[in-house]
């Protein structure tokens, strides 16, 4: 009993300390209010029941991004099912984010959003991953893929995005201002 | 906007975010709510029930062709009735230990891969059970009979059995040339007509993410 209350300060403790983890799965895997809500509770509950079988001389946020990324993927796949759409930003919170911080326009959330609707669960993953400045060693850990195939993808991603700016029409701000 | 801009707006919206949530940490210590929400629960309760069923039917069957060893045809329904038993046994049990060798601790791929294959394989396996329902429902009539009113319709009235095997044998037949034309090419607007059904829908889902993984896994390495 003592130990099951030792273990689970524990890992509240951990939860609390890489909580945003969660945060941003269930942002990227889920839609808004109920649903992420929901998701990051599934999240929570994953991991709980596997830190029984967690290893304390291995990266703790390693571990959790896997659980987490797997419940968040196949939340995603289950859902898409019902041909839902799946919004990762919400946008009231987008809009008050944007207007406390002025190197984050709105145009540039939007954008944000965008590209990661477009992606596949997969490939969301490993943007996420990336934002979230994970070396490349640690991505191909947590995703199971080499650490040259996780460059090149990251590279390639970059590439088509450069590909749709070239394409995409001025920002509203630079068109009224005749900057473009 | 590049990559490297987007981790700005990323990190900015990080920082509100830790400001505005937090994380509700009582809810996952809720036991109900842990096995409500496991993912697989839904699939390992009926592969369970179908072990349960399974063994259950397994246990009458063989002492049925036990107790009726001398007299052929009761010992042949027993038996028939005992591999289907043992059908239901062995697919659930794979089912059960594919279900539990899912870890979300390992990675994602591999983690994935492993869910797909698995709804791939329960999709496929799904048809069987139709095929051998099919034909087994005449020796469970046979030996339902026979324990409910203790009349041995194979000795008393073969005509009876020879027309359900009859009809057994027409349900066989038109379900493999059912399941034959939707692969032809000219079954091509049956089957999408059929695509409202559930098991293509989610067999070509299943398979499309098993195609996914593999090229994400292939592209660039």
């Amino acid at each position: 009993m003592h130990r099951h209350t030792e273990r689970q300060q524990r890992f509240e403790a951990l939860l609390q300390q890489h909580r945003r983890i969660v945060f941003h799965v269930a942002r990227m895997y889920a839609g808004q209010g109920d649903e992420r809500h929901d998701l990051a509770q599934e999240i929570c509950t994953q991991l709980w029941r596997a830190f029984a079988g967690y290893d304390a001389q291995r990266s703790f946020s390693t571990w959790m991004y896997r659980i987490a990324l797997n419940v968040g993927i196949s939340h995603l796949r289950r859902e898409s099912g019902r041909a839902r759409h799946v919004e990762p930003l919400d946008d009231a919170l987008a809009d008050s984010v944007a207007a406390a911080v002025a190197e984050a326009p709105d145009e540039r959330l939007r954008e944000l959003r965008a590209l990661i609707a477009q992606l596949d669960p997969l490939n969301r993953a490993l943007v996420m991953l990336y934002l979230d400045e994970r070396p490349y060693a640690e991505i191909a850990d947590i995703l199971g893929l080499s650490e040259s195939n996780v460059a090149t993808k990251i590279n390639r991603i970059k590439q088509r995005l450069r590909e749709q700016m070239v394409d995409a029409p001025a920002p509203a701000q630079e068109r009224r201002h005749g900057t473009r | 906007m590049e990559l490297d801009e987007m981790k700005l707006a990323w990190q900015a919206m990080d920082r509100r975010l830790e400001q505005r949530f937090a994380l509700d940490l009582a809810a996952y210590r809720d036991r109900r709510l842990a096995t409500a929400r496991r993912q697989l629960w839904p699939l390992w309760l009926g592969q369970v029930l179908q072990l349960v069923i399974g063994i259950a039917l397994a246990w009458w069957a063989g002492s049925l062709w036990y107790e009726h060893r001398a007299t052929l045809h009761l010992w042949l329904q027993g038996v028939l009735l005992h591999g289907y038993a043992l059908m239901f046994i062995v697919l659930a049990a794979r089912e059960l230990h594919l279900i539990h060798s899912v870890d979300y601790a390992e990675p994602v791929l591999v983690i994935q891969r492993r869910l797909a294959q698995l709804r791939a394989w329960r999709i496929r396996v799904a048809p069987w059970f139709g095929i051998a329902g099919c034909v087994m429902w005449v020796p469970l009539l046979l030996v339902g009979v026979e324990a409910a009113f203790g009349a041995d319709l194979v000795l008393h009235a073969p005509q009876v059995v020879a027309f359900l095997a009859a009809n057994g044998a027409a349900c066989l037949l038109g379900l493999l040339a059912f399941l034959r034309w939707t692969r032809h090419p000219r079954g091509a607007r049956l089957a999408a007509s059929l695509d409202q059904h559930a098991a293509g829908r989610s067999l070509r889902r299943a398979q499309a993410e098993l195609d996914e993984i593999l090229r994400f896994e292939q592209d660039g390495g």
